[in-house]
C-alpha cells in the first residue's frame, strides 16, 4: 500500500501532490525513486479486520461482547423512541419506558444461533408435531439429528456466554458445528 | 518519467491496451461437466496459486468443487463454492486428519457478473489467503493449515468443476484460469484496479508456472480437445468432460466473459435464479429453465430504454402445454390471463397478447416439439416484433413508454413442466438476429454519464480521538456538498452540514431531531470547514465531541452538489441552488411565504426524493418533510420518525416536481421561515429512488437498480418503520447487516439482512421492517459503479 501524506494512496486513481497532479497509471509505472522524491512511502498491506468484530476493520477496535444500556452525550439514561401518531399530520417521536439497550455481539449472536437452531429444526418439525397428534415415531435418525441440533445451540450459547474477551469469542463463533 | 503527456492506458500491465478475454467455458451440471488432468510428476505440495474468473450459475445443491484433488476422502484438497450458503472453502485433508478447513465470511451469491477469485497456500508458514476481485478475504479457520504435503501437485487426478472422484459438479462459468505451482502469489499478479472506474479487472499474468502451473484461457472452441490446451507454455493440457462445442442449446464455448471485449464478447443477461419470481429451476449456467405450472422466467437485465435487442428462447416440450413468450415491465405480471404489464406471444392459438387485449397475431407453435422464438426489441421505437423458427411473425406491439421490459417466458396451462433455453448471444443465435439488432450483453449496454459513483458519493469512517479541530475525512474524490455524519459506536445524534448554509458552530442540523439550525453544535462539536476533499470537525464547549470522540467510531455520508449556490428565480420564490446536474443532486435554501409556492431547484430533471427542513421551526410543523417519486405527490414521509406516509395537500400541493421548480404546500413555506431542502433524481447507473412490495420471505425480492450500490436507505411507507441506513464501506461483504437510523440516534446494530448485488440489491430477511409480505418499502440507492462495469458482489 502506498502513502502519500499519511494517508493511503489507491493504485490506480488520479491524485495531487505538492499542487502537481499525477494521473492515474503514473503510481503503476513510477520508479520507487520517483515515488520517493514526491514524499510517496510503501508500507504492508495490513488486512482489514473482520467487521463483524471490530470497528472499522481496526483490530484495535474490536466490538462490546455486553449489552450497554445507553446514555446521551450528558450521560443521561436514553429510553427507547415510539411514534406518537396522535396528530398523523405532524408525527413525534417521544420516549417509551423501556430503557434503550445496545446489543452487545454475544446477545446477537446467541440470537443468531437460535435463529440457526430453529431453521434446522424447522425442516422435520412436522415429525414431532406428527407424533404428538398421532403417535407416529419419529424416525431414529431424526432424532438423533434434532438432538444434535439442539446439542450444539446449547454448545455455542453456554460457549459465547464464557467467552472473556473478543478473541475467544470469536473463535467460538468460527467453530459451529451443524453438520451438513 | 514525464508527469503530463503520459497517454498509457492502464491495463495490459502497461502495454498500451486494456486486456481483455474473449471466451469462458460453462460447465453444465446437468451433463456432470468437469476437466481433468493427471500430472507426470510430482510439484510443490505446500505452495501454489490458484486463480480464476467465476460466474455462477445454479445456486443450489451443497458442495461443488472449483479444483479438486486427492485419492480418497481421506486424501483431497479442494477448493469449494458451497451452494447452500454461498461461501468459498478451502479443504484438505491428508491420511484422514483435517489439514485445513477455511471459509470466506463473504457470501457470494451475485450470478449477474462474473468474480475473480484467487486462493494462495503457502503451507510452510501455515497460511492461506483468499482474494475476492482484488480484495484479501476476512476468513473463518475451523482447521488452520498444517505444515505438510497437501494433495494438489501429487500425482493424481486433478479436476476443474467436480470432486475429486466424481460428483459435486460446478454450474456456472470460468475462464483465465492460472495456476502457478510453486509460488503463492496475491491477486495483483493478476488484476489491477481500472484507472477510470476503480473496478478491478484481469492482467496478463507474465511470470513463471513452475513444473505444473498452467493456464486455461479456452479460446481455442476447435474441439472439445482444444478447449483443454495449456497456454503458459508448459503443455499440462487439461482433457474437457462432458463439454460440447455442438451448435445448439449444449455449445459451451461462450463468449460471456468479465471484461468488456466487443460488441460479442462481455458479460451477459442470464436467467437470474435470485428473482423469487424467477421460480424455474434454473441451471447449465442459468441458460436453462424447467418451468412447472405457473413458472417463470425472468433475467439478470431488463432491455436498455434505448438501441435494438435481440435474444431467443427454445422451447421443448414432450406433450402439449401453454406457454408464453414476451416482455414484462413488472416482475408480477398474471399467468394466463390479461395483464396490463404483460405484451406476449401464446403458443397454443398463435394469439398476442397486448396487454389487456388478446387478439390474433401469428403462427400458433402449439405441440410436443422443440421451437425457437426469437424476442427483438427496439427499445428507440418500443416496437416487440416476435420470430418463430426465424420467421417473423410481425409486430407484436408498441409497447408503453416510461418503463423497463424484462424478458419473460412463462408456462400458464398444463400438468407437468416444459424445457427453456435461454439465448441473449452468449452462443451462437439459432437464426441470424434482424439487422442492427444487439445481444444483451454489458459492452451494448448504454454508457453511463458516472462510471465511478466514488467522485460524486462516497462513505467514510474513522475512529475518534478528541483532537480538536481534526480533518478526520481527507480523502474524498471531491469536495462534499452534503455531509451526513453519525456515531457508529454509540448514540450521538446525526449531524448534516451543507456547503449552502456553511459549516461552522451554528449550521447543525440532525435528521433524528426536530431541532432548529446549530441547536448543538456550540456544545457537542460541529463540522468547522468543508474542505477540498473531506472535512474538519472541531469540539464544543463541553466534555464530549460527538464528530471525533475519543474511544467512539463514525461514519459520513458524503454527496458533491455544486459549491456554495447561487440565486436561481425558476420558482414563485427566489431560491440559492447549488445543483450537480451530472449526479442529479441539488442543495437549495428558501425562505417560506406562508403560501403554496414553487421552488426552483436547477436540477434540469424532476427529482424523484426531497427532503425538506424548516432551519428556524415555527410551531407549525418542525419536521423532516419527505418526498419520494413512488408515493406520488399527494403523501408525505417524515425523516424524524417511524411514521407511515401520510395523505396531506400541504406539503406537495398535489403536485408533481418538474424538471426546474418543485412545490411546497403551507407546511414546508411558514412565513419569514428558512428552509434547507436537498434534492435527488434518478440517474441511470448512478442512482435511482424506487419502490417494492414485500415477500416475507428470506429467499427475498430482487431489486435491479442497474448499478452495484455503494449505500441504500430504506423505509416502509404502508406502517410504522425506522429509516434504514446502509453501505458497503461499514459492510465490506454480503450479507449487508450494518444499519443506522435516520431517525433515531441508535448505535450501529445488525439490521436486516439483504445482498448487495452487481446490478441491485436482494433482501435476505423474512419479514420485519424490510421485508413484511405485501409490505411497500421505498428506497434510495447510490453507486459504486454502474452495472456495465461491475464484477459481481
Amino acid at each position: 500500500m502506498f502513502m502519500l501524506n499519511n494517508n493511503p494512496l489507491p493504485v490506480g486513481r488520479a491524485f495531487t501532490a505538492n499542487g502537481i497532479q499525477y494521473p492515474a497509471n503514473w503510481l503503476r509505472l513510477a520508479s520507487a525513486a520517483e515515488k520517493a522524491a514526491i514524499g510517496i512511502t510503501e508500507v504492508a498491506d495490513t488486512v482489514r479486520a473482520d467487521d463483524r468484530f471490530y470497528w472499522n476493520g481496526d483490530v484495535n477496535l474490536p466490538k462490546e461482547l455486553a449489552d450497554r444500556e445507553e446514555v446521551d452525550a450528558d450521560g443521561n439514561p436514553m429510553w427507547v423512541q415510539v411514534l406518537n401518531n396522535s396528530d398523523p399530520a405532524n408525527p413525534v417521536m417521544v420516549d417509551s419506558d423501556e430503557r434503550l439497550v445496545a446489543k452487545g455481539l454475544k446477545s446477537q449472536w446467541i440470537a443468531q444461533v437460535k435463529d440457526t437452531a430453529g431453521k434446522q429444526l424447522a425442516d422435520t418439525d412436522w415429525m414431532v408435531i406428527r407424533k404428538a397428534e398421532r403417535d407416529i415415531a419419529i424416525p431414529a435418525d431424526v432424532v438423533a439429528k434434532r438432538a444434535a441440533i439442539i446439542a450444539e445451540a446449547d454448545r455455542l450459547e453456554a460457549a459465547i456466554a464464557a467467552a472473556n474477551d473478543i478473541n475467544a469469542f470469536i473463535a467460538v463463533v468460527s467453530d459451529q458445528r451443524w453438520g451438513e | 518519467m514525464s508527469v503530463l503527456g503520459n497517454n498509457i492506458l492502464a491495463g495490459a500491465s502497461g502495454q498500451g491496451g486494456v486486456y481483455t478475454i474473449d471466451r469462458s467455458l460453462r460447465f453444465r451440471s446437468s451433463a456432470s461437466a468437469y476437466l481433468n488432468r493427471t500430472p507426470a510428476s510430482a510439484g510443490n505440495r505446500k505452495t501454489w496459486t490458484w486463480s480464476g474468473w467465476v460466474k455462477f450459475g445454479s445456486l443450489t445443491g451443497t458442495y461443488t468443487r472449483l479444483f479438486s484433488t486427492g485419492t480418497s476422502a481421506n486424501n483431497r484438497t479442494e477448493i469449494l463454492f458451497i451452494t447452500n450458503t454461498n461461501q468459498i472453502r478451502f479443504f484438505s485433508t491428508v491420511t484422514g486428519t483435517s489439514r485445513g478447513l477455511i471459509d470466506t465470511a463473504a457470501y457470494l451469491r451475485d450470478p449477474s457478473a462474473w468474480y475473480h477469485l484467487v486462493v494462495s497456500l503457502d503451507a510452510s508458514s501455515t497460511t492461506l489467503t483468499m482474494y475476492i476481485n482484488g480484495v484479501q478475504q476476512t476468513l473463518t479457520t475451523s482447521t488452520a493449515i498444517a505444515n505438510v504435503d497437501h494433495m494438489v501437485n501429487a500425482t493424481n487426478t486433478h479436476s476443474i468443476g467436480r470432486y475429486w472422484g466424481a460428483g459435486n459438479h460446478f454450474d456456472g462459468y470460468m475462464t483465465e484460469i492460472n495456476f502457478v505451482d510453486g509460488q503463492a502469489l496475491d491477486a495483483s499478479s493478476f488484476g489491477e484496479y481500472n484507472s477510470d472506474t476503480g473496478v478491478w479487472q484481469p492482467i496478463k499474468y507474465v511470470g513463471t508456472y513452475g513444473t505444473n502451473g498452467f493456464y486455461l484461457n479456452f479460446s481455442d472452441n476447435s474441439t472439445t480437445t482444444t478447449l483443454g490446451y495449456d497456454t503458459s507454455g508448459n503443455g499440462n493440457n487439461w482433457t474437457a468432460n462432458n463439454i460440447s462445442v455442438t451448435s445448439g442449446a449444449t455449445y459451451d464455448s461462450m463468449t460471456d466473459v468479465p471484461t468488456l471485449t466487443d460488441d460479442d464478447a462481455a458479460n451477459y443477461a442470464t436467467l437470474n435464479p435470485i428473482n423469487p419470481l424467477s421460480n424455474g429451476t434454473e441451471v447449465d449456467g442459468n441458460l436453462k429453465t424447467t418451468l412447472g405450472v405457473n413458472g417463470i422466467g425472468y433475467p439478470t437485465i431488463p432491455f436498455p430504454t434505448s438501441g435494438k435487442w435481440y435474444a431467443e428462447i427454445t422451447c421443448t416440450a414432450t406433450t402439449t402445454y401453454g406457454i408464453a413468450i414476451g416482455l414484462t415491465s413488472t416482475p408480477t405480471a398474471s399467468l394466463g390471463t390479461v395483464d396490463s404489464n404483460f405484451y406476449g406471444y401464446y403458443n397454443a392459438n398463435g394469439n398476442k397478447y397486448v396487454a389487456t387485449v388478446i387478439s390474433s397475431y401469428g403462427s400458433s407453435w402449439f405441440g410436443a416439439r422443440t421451437d425457437v422464438i426469437g424476442v427483438a426489441f427496439d427499445a428507440d421505437t418500443r416496437e416487440l416484433t416476435m420470430y418463430l423458427n426465424g420467421a417473423s411473425q410481425g409486430v407484436l406491439a408498441t409497447l408503453p413508454s416510461g418503463r423497463e421490459w424484462f424478458l419473460t417466458g412463462q408456462h400458464w396451462s398444463g400438468t407437468g413442466s416444459h424445457i427453456q433455453y435461454w439465448n441473449f448471444g452468449q452462443r451462437p443465435f439459432a437464426y441470424t438476429p434482424p439487422t442492427g439488432f444487439k445481444s444483451l450483453n454489458t459492452y451494448n449496454l448504454p454508457d453511463s454519464t458516472i462510471v465511478d459513483g466514488s467522485q460524486y458519493f462516497d462513505v467514510r469512517t474513522w475512529s475518534g480521538d478528541s483532537v480538536t479541530p481534526k480533518a478526520v475525512v481527507t480523502d474524498l474524490g471531491f469536495q462534499p456538498d452534503l455531509i451526513w455524519a453519525k456515531t457508529r459506536s454509540t448514540t450521538y445524534d446525526h449531524m448534516l452540514f451543507d456547503s449552502v448554509r456553511g459549516a461552522g458552530s451554528t449550521k447543525d442540523l440532525s435528521s433524528n431531531t426536530t431541532s432548529a439550525e446549530g441547536t448543538s453544535g456550540a456544545s457537542y462539536g460541529y463540522v468547522s470547514s468543508i474542505d477540498s476533499a473531506g472535512f474538519t470537525v472541531t469540539k464544543g464547549s463541553l466534555a464530549t465531541n460527538v464528530l471525533n470522540q475519543s474511544g467512539q467510531t463514525f461514519a459520513a455520508w458524503n454527496w458533491k452538489a455544486n459549491g456554495s449556490g447561487v440565486s436561481n428565480t425558476d420558482g414563485s420564490i427566489t431560491s440559492t441552488v447549488s445543483a450537480n446536474t451530472t449526479a442529479g443532486f441539488s442543495i437549495v435554501t428558501y425562505t417560506g411565504t406562508g403560501s403554496a409556492a414553487t421552488v426552483g431547484h436547477g436540477l434540469g430533471v424532476a427529482p424523484s426524493m426531497i427532503i425538506v427542513k424548516p432551519r428556524t421551526p415555527t410551531s407549525t410543523s418542525d419536521n423532516w418533510e419527505v418526498y419520494h417519486a413512488s408515493l406520488g405527490n399527494t403523501q408525505f414521509l417524515t425523516l424524524n420518525t417511524s411514521a407511515a406516509a401520510v395523505t396531506a395537500s400541504n406539503r406537495w400541493n398535489n403536485t408533481t416536481p418538474t424538471s426546474s421548480v418543485f412545490t411546497i404546500g403551507t407546511i414546508p413555506s411558514s412565513s419569514a421561515d428558512n428552509y434547507v431542502a436537498y434534492l435527488f433524481a434518478d440517474v441511470e447507473g448512478y442512482s435511482k429512488f424506487g419502490s417494492y412490495t414485500g415477500n416475507g420471505s428470506t429467499d427475498g425480492p430482487f431489486v435491479y437498480t442497474g448499478f452495484r450500490p455503494a449505500f441504500v436507505l430504506f423505509k416502509r411507507t404502508d406502517s410504522t418503520s425506522d429509516w434504514h441506513l446502509y453501505d458497503t464501506t461499514r459492510s465490506t461483504y454480503n450479507v449487508i447487516a450494518a444499519a443506522l437510523y435516520a431517525d433515531i440516534s441508535n448505535a450501529e446494530n445488525s439490521g436486516q439482512p439483504f445482498d448487495i448485488l452487481s446490478n441491485g440489491f436482494k433482501l435476505r430477511v423474512a419479514g420485519g421492517e424490510l421485508n413484511t409480505s405485501s409490505a411497500t418499502i421505498i428506497y434510495m440507492a447510490f453507486a459504486e459503479n454502474p452495472f456495465k462495469n461491475s464484477l459481481a458482489r
